[in-house]
């Protein structure tokens, strides 16, 4: 038997190349490892680093929607202004003054003096005109970089935006944005709008450099990277890890506390622990798994380091398109409503209360009377629920069709719900859990009559009366809500009709919209629009108020739970303030004391 | 002899690319079937916010001009596969400014080192466990490895993985829990994935082992008067592990191809999660790159495995170069001896 020398070579072979890789991963393997992870080495309020994790993402371009929208924001680029840290106001950024016309409509711009890319180059008006161009491009769905839609917010109402953005009209001229020079930006709106300055602290408003966005080389990486916020991006290894460096070139860099924001990319949906948190690797987290918050909140020291930021969030329930007409009863609507164990489902989570209306507690002058009914949970609730139910046709749920809660991922609020239905009203809820693909399908499919149901969602953003009444369940997503099934196939019939011209087609839409849905939303719709026709803001919110409180009359989208937004942070952090909208707070804003415990 | 060998190989090769061309147009296929496209996920992962929110709105998502949407799938397949003839798997719809083979070529080095370091770790522990229990069968020795083998295999590696993160990094606090930034951080998923391998290798060192004493040459060597250690070591060892040559082939390939859920809990920014990414968001062109990717390293793999396995062991050689000389229908009546089959049990003893 002569195989015996032979009989080396795997082993050797494998460990060969083992050592090859090991060799590798010295070096090139872990790309850019200058990244000082977690510890800071500034004892004073300048210096030092910190590590964040944050949710992975593909691209950062801030007029594409993903999470890197948000993590620009917090660092990388500035816009003409930011929120105050505690999120209920803005700021100055890039421009140091404005001023606004005395009827609403026009706003007008100063940028800083001598204000530069990271690059050296200055940064003027007409370089936010470019970025606000491209936003608009209607062509711009098809060089892949948008998800297909413009991330512009319509509600911020700049004028014919809309109309350039779906192809009603093609000169950008006509369009509300101009360069009047170099450091003046003018904005022309359609009406008053008092979200219009908060508005502008969404990501998409961010000035992008035209030189790098438009050059060969991909603008998103270290090496090509142009930015004007307080930091610079220097290294970005996909799916894992972001290194940021202070951008010596920021007009306000001498008030920069931290030297390097390190930024792990943790993918949604991982097995996510707050174990390297505890271990000391991240500095900041959200964490969001009830289990997971109890055990802080249990904790002494633990329970020290968690900043929450209360009712943020929204979880909601709006009825699927089915051609079986029961949810189109509005009794029906209210009894789900009122027969939902609100209390039982709150009480999942240490985080999440009863939700009494869809606009969050947290906007200013919220009150109890915009929710639909005195009580909307509780014996009283569910005894006028059985009422509504039996009017209905369905006395104690018989005979009432097996119901379907779509979701696209699995909560454990999804089973209260089905639950307290059957409990409440005795009616028979299964969970429809599906893949994402499949649930956006559903969720906008007409369905036969032995689909009926709801979908589950939830939705946060800044407390301010525009963006909670415009943009969050907006007049357009109540109206589409509330057609029947004849109008809403009209509605997708209109959709991919090939022949309608852009503007046709937007006409077609709001034409069913306005004449097939329920009262009550279309009467909400009439109320947004009536907000901007007045520039008094006592009025404006009045008017506001009326809104929400039509909104919840109608019945149309389900609120169930409010929830709150929990960041942990180790105590060497320092200056951290949440706020509602999703990018949290600015790194500019943060400092480490190592002596803090 | 070597001509009969590079026939193999040339048929082999042949057949390999048959292969690639049926994956592609099934993997193609159940892309198209599969619900909702790219542009509408993208659209309902962002929300309410902007125009993007506002539903099935009309604009259409025409992703990448190189496809577009207007144009019937099988002309999208086409075009696809045109381009990875050449390499040229054109851009990700995820990541628009990257091209599917330097997605690749980023992640693929990372997750086949640590499938290499996983696999070398496997080797170099299961092979002594093996031997020890081969040679101490039916004793608690013996038993014992082989039962705290078996759970380790019958736990999954995200288990282990999380086991091993809480004790390292969360009570003892002397490994990272995640991250790539250095070496320190390929211990904890290295020796996850090290794991389930470690107790199959090792479980197949035993057995095979164990036959190698059963054979006579190793009773005829014993009689001759050679000392049991040289025995074990020359005629018992070198020739058990000659199989493990079929079993580690295929356990690399594997590792390199499918550690997505290690990777993403200890964010490591290897293929794996780019290859789910583009299942669950329907990027068409990263999906197709990374399957025919994977397709192309699993042959691979078998290929050089059985062309390995049979220089390593001269009876299969010599068989295989007759076999392949003969006419094809002589194939069949070589029991065990097609190297197709990785015919590691029908491999005919001839000490």
């Amino acid at each position: 038997m002569r195989a015996g020398p032979l009989t080396r070579r795997p082993i050797g072979t494998v460990a060969a190349a083992a050592v090859v890789a090991l060799s590798l991963a010295g070096c090139s393997l872990f790309g850019d490892s200058d990244g000082d992870t977690g510890g800071g080495d500034g004892d004073a309020a300048t210096g030092g680093s910190i590590t964040v994790a944050a949710t992975n993402f593909a691209h950062i371009d801030p007029q594409s929607i993903t999470f890197g929208m948000w993590l620009v924001q917090m660092g990388l680029l500035e816009g003409l202004v930011l929120q105050t840290p505690d999120g209920t106001d803005v700021r100055p950024g890039v421009a140091d003054e404005w001023e606004v016309s005395e009827d609403g409509t026009t706003y007008t711009f100063h940028l800083r003096d001598g204000i530069v890319w990271s690059n050296g180059e200055p940064l003027t008006a007409d370089d936010f005109e470019w970025t606000y161009e491209r936003l608009l491009d209607p062509e711009r769905g098809a060089s892949g970089v948008t998800t297909g839609a413009s991330s512009y917010q319509v509600p911020l109402g700049i004028l014919n935006a809309e109309d350039y953005n779906t192809g009603v009209i093609t000169d950008f001229d006509q369009v509300g944005v101009e360069a009047v020079d170099e450091q003046t930006l003018e904005f022309t709106l359609d009406a008053p709008n008092p979200g219009f300055l908060m508005g502008l602290t969404y990501p998409s408003m961010l000035p992008l450099n035209p030189e790098a966005v438009e050059g060969e080389a991909d603008w998103q990486q270290p090496e090509n990277w142009v930015g004007n916020g307080p930091y610079n991006l220097a290294a970005w290894t996909a799916n894992s890890s972001m290194r940021f460096e202070r951008n010596p070139e920021y007009w306000d860099a001498e008030n920069v506390a931290l030297d390097e924001i390190n930024v792990q990319l943790v993918e949604q949906g991982a097995i996510t622990t707050t174990v390297p948190y505890e271990n000391g690797e991240v500095d900041i987290q959200a964490i969001g798994e009830p289990a997971e918050i109890s055990r802080f909140l249990a904790d002494p020291v633990l329970s020290e380091q968690m900043h929450v930021l209360e009712n943020a969030g929204t979880a909601y329930m709006i009825p699927l398109h089915s051609t079986n007409p029961v949810m189109e009863d509005p009794r029906v609507r209210t009894a789900l409503s009122l027969g939902l164990g609100r209390q039982e489902i709150a009480g999942i989570s240490e985080m999440t209360e009863p939700a009494s209306t869809l606009l969050s507690p947290i906007v200013p002058g919220w009150t109890e009377e915009i929710a639909a009914h005195e009580q909307m949970w509780g014996e009283a609730a569910v005894a006028e629920a059985q009422e509504l139910l039996a009017d209905a046709g369905y006395p104690g749920g018989e005979g009432f069709p097996p119901l379907t809660l779509l979701a696209g991922s699995d909560f454990p609020q999804l089973d209260a719900i089905i639950d307290t239905w059957g409990t409440n009203l005795g009616i028979e809820v299964t969970k429809d859990v599906v893949e994402v693909g499949v649930y956006v399908e559903r969720r906008y499919a007409m369905h036969d009559e032995n689909y009926v149901g709801l979908w589950y969602g939830s939705f946060s953003g800044i407390s301010t009366w525009p963006y909670q009444v415009e943009q969050l369940w907006s007049p357009d997503m109540l109206r589409q809500a509330g057609l029947d099934a004849a109008g809403y196939q009209q509605f997708v019939d209109a959709q991919v009709d090939e022949t309608l011209s852009p503007g046709d087609r937007t006409a077609a839409l709001e034409e069913i919209l306005a004449t097939s849905t329920t009262d009550e939303a279309q009467e909400f719709a009439e109320l947004v629009a009536a907000t901007r026709e007045t520039v008094d803001e006592a009025e404006q919110q009045e008017i506001f108020i009326e809104a929400a409180s039509v909104r919840e009359d109608a019945e149309l989208i389900i609120p169930v739970t409010w929830s709150h937004v929990v960041f942990v942070a180790q105590p060497r952090v320092q200056g951290l303030e949440i706020r509602a909208q999703a990018d949290r707070y600015y790194f500019k804003d943060l400092w480490v004391d190592d002596s803090a415990q | 002899m070597i001509v009969g060998y590079l026939e193999y190989v040339a048929r082999r090769l042949v057949r390999m690319v048959l292969s690639l061309v049926v994956v592609s147009a099934l993997a193609f296929t159940l892309l198209q079937l599969a619900p909702g496209s790219f542009a509408d996920i993208q659209r309902a992962n962002s929300g309410s916010t902007g125009m993007a929110g506002a539903g099935a709105q009309e604009v259409a998502g025409e992703f990448a001009t190189r496809y577009g949407d207007e144009v019937p799938a099988w002309q999208q397949y086409l075009v696809f596969m045109k381009g990875a003839l050449t390499w040229d798997l054109g851009p990700s719809y995820k990541y628009p400014a990257q091209s599917v083979e330097s997605i690749i070529a980023q992640g693929f080095p990372v997750s086949a080192a640590l499938a290499l370091l996983a696999t070398t770790l496997a080797l170099a522990i299961a092979i002594p466990i093996g031997v020890f229990a081969a040679l101490k069968q039916r004793t608690l020795w013996d038993s014992g490895s082989m039962f705290v083998l078996t759970l380790g295999h019958a736990l999954p590696n995200y288990l282990t993985a999380v086991f091993l993160v809480l004790v390292f990094a969360g009570a003892w606090h002397v490994l990272p829990a995640a991250g790539w930034n250095g070496p320190e951080n390929l211990v904890l998923p290295v020796v996850a994935l090290a794991i389930g391998p470690l107790a199959v290798l090792a479980r197949y060192v035993r057995s095979s082992m164990l036959d190698t004493l059963g054979e006579e040459y190793v009773t005829a060597a014993i009689a001759k008067g050679g000392r049991p250690g040289v025995v074990i070591r020359k005629h018992v060892l070198r020739n058990s592990l000659i199989p493990l040559v079929t079993v580690t082939g295929p356990m690399l390939a594997a590792l390199m191809t499918g550690t997505v859920f290690i990777e993403t809990m200890f964010r490591i920014p290897g293929l794996g999660l780019s290859f789910t990414q583009a299942a669950s968001s329907r990027d068409m062109p990263l999906l197709m790159g990374t399957t025919l990717f994977f397709a192309i390293i699993l042959m691979a793999t078998n290929l050089v495995v059985d062309l390995l396995y049979g220089l390593l062991d001269p009876r299969v050689r010599a068989e295989s170069g007759r076999k392949l000389r003969g006419p094809r229908i002589s194939r069949r009546d070589i029991p065990g001896a097609d190297p197709d089959q990785g015919g590691r049990s029908g491999v005919p003893s001839l000490g």
